[in-house]
């Protein structure tokens, strides 16, 4: 394992071992299934019980391409400043967009395109985390010094569905995407591979062959008598990061498990896919709705080569 | 065009994707329960429980096991219904205890 003892400076939070605590308890409760979840859900919103949803697709395009060649033509400027493109206009009246983009024109009355959000900044490093954290950097080539929105919604509103990763990076996450100061627990959860390939799946969710969920969680109950190592000698907060990881994967495993079953009874393909927030390609924009992902905030690349988006 | 924006911007700090493959990849459940492993080697050896849980803390946490670590390791594999599969269990319980990922 590879930790970085360069960054430092991350705490832990209350909140993580609340939240974590409560999770535990529940699933002592006798091994919850997701559709248990789901019901535990409806219940409560039938109570009328406010529930905060927040669900958030960042589409990051790191060296994507120009705003002057997408959204903000500047077609009466002069001919220096301007791309090599032509405006079109939209279903919004007023607003021209790229005229490769004739699909977006169709739909501009259903976008809020903000072309005052700018930044100053020739680096990419450091005009990432400006533009992730809301904070510029004190250093050229940053640390996450300030957390990213992701980061921010995965503590205080947590994921739409128990279990979930609240924070999710497809494939990978730039190092200005995280939590900083709230903690490593509020980190994206990478994919790693892409859900537009077909053969995707999400790294490890299955249970390997010769064990049951029943054996993981005796190993478990072994680990929680045996791993002493004192938790408050630890002021950088990783160890307690680390607990809460233990306690998210052991969730999503549990989770991935019920639901691979659900679809096996349903004579479908055992598959973990479905659960991942496998549309956040835009070729799934028109197709199954943000609802069916657990997470409550997506950071996508597309701009690397590598990861088109579509 | 670049390949990605900067290597510096990976980050290695500890996080789920770790956890999830030490607690459940095929990878390290076969190194735990291969034939010719380092469990397996013991147990052909007809080594008692007590000199491989010794053999464990020294690997793992480089320390021999308190005496109370032992006694209770001992009983809950002396109860256990298949001995093997018990200290296949022992074993992640090592890979995956902050002892070992933090001090070595």
């Amino acid at each position: 394992m590879t930790i970085d003892v360069h960054s430092g400076g991350y705490r832990c939070c209350d909140g993580i071992n609340r939240r974590s605590f409560l999770r535990t308890g529940a699933l002592m409760l006798g091994g919850m299934s997701l559709s248990g979840l789901l019901r535990r859900q409806a219940l409560a919103a039938a109570a009328g019980e406010a529930r905060k949803d927040v669900s958030v697709i960042l589409f990051w395009q790191g060296g994507g391409p120009s705003q002057l060649d997408m959204w903000d033509m500047k077609p009466d400027a002069p001919s220096e400043f301007r791309g090599s493109f032509n405006p079109i206009s939209t279903n919004l009246d007023g607003l021209q967009v790229c005229e490769h983009m004739p699909r977006i024109a169709k739909v501009c009355d259903k976008l809020s395109l903000l072309r005052s959000v700018t930044h100053g900044d020739s680096g990419h490093e450091s005009a990432t985390h400006t533009l992730l954290t809301g904070y510029k950097p004190t250093n050229d080539i940053p640390a996450n010094e300030a957390p990213a929105y992701g980061s921010i919604v995965a503590k205080e509103m947590g994921p739409r569905v128990d279990g979930f990763p609240a924070y999710v990076a497809v494939p990978t996450a730039p190092k200005s995407s995280a939590a900083a100061y709230l903690g490593v627990a509020y980190n994206p959860f990478e994919t790693q591979g892409d859900p537009n390939n077909e053969n995707f799946s999400v790294q490890n969710l299955k249970v390997p062959g010769g064990l049951t969920l029943d054996r993981l969680e005796n190993r478990r109950n072994i680990l929680s008598h045996f791993d002493t190592l004192r938790r408050d000698i630890d002021s950088s907060g990783l160890i307690g990061g680390m607990d809460t990881f233990a306690q998210q994967a052991y969730e999503i495993v549990t989770l991935a498990e019920s639901a691979g079953r659900i679809r096996h009874q349903q004579g479908r393909p055992q598959n973990a896919r479905p659960l991942w927030p496998h549309f956040v390609g835009t070729k799934y924009l028109a197709g199954p709705p943000v609802d069916r992902s657990g997470c409550a905030f997506c950071h996508r690349e597309c701009g690397r080569l590598g990861y088109p988006c579509e | 065009m670049r390949e990605s924006a900067c290597e510096c911007e990976r980050s290695y700090a500890p996080n789920l994707s770790q956890i999830l493959h030490l607690m459940n990849s095929p990878e390290l459940q076969k190194k735990i329960a291969n034939d010719k492993g380092r469990l397996a080697g013991m147990l052909k050896d007809n080594k008692p429980d007590e000199q491989i849980l010794n053999e464990f803390y020294l690997r793992s946490f480089s320390r021999n096991p308190h005496p109370d670590e032992l006694k209770d390791a001992t009983a809950m594999l002396a109860s256990a219904k298949d001995r093997k599969s018990a200290l296949e269990d022992f074993e992640w319980m090592f890979l995956n205890s902050k002892e070992f990922i933090f001090n070595h």
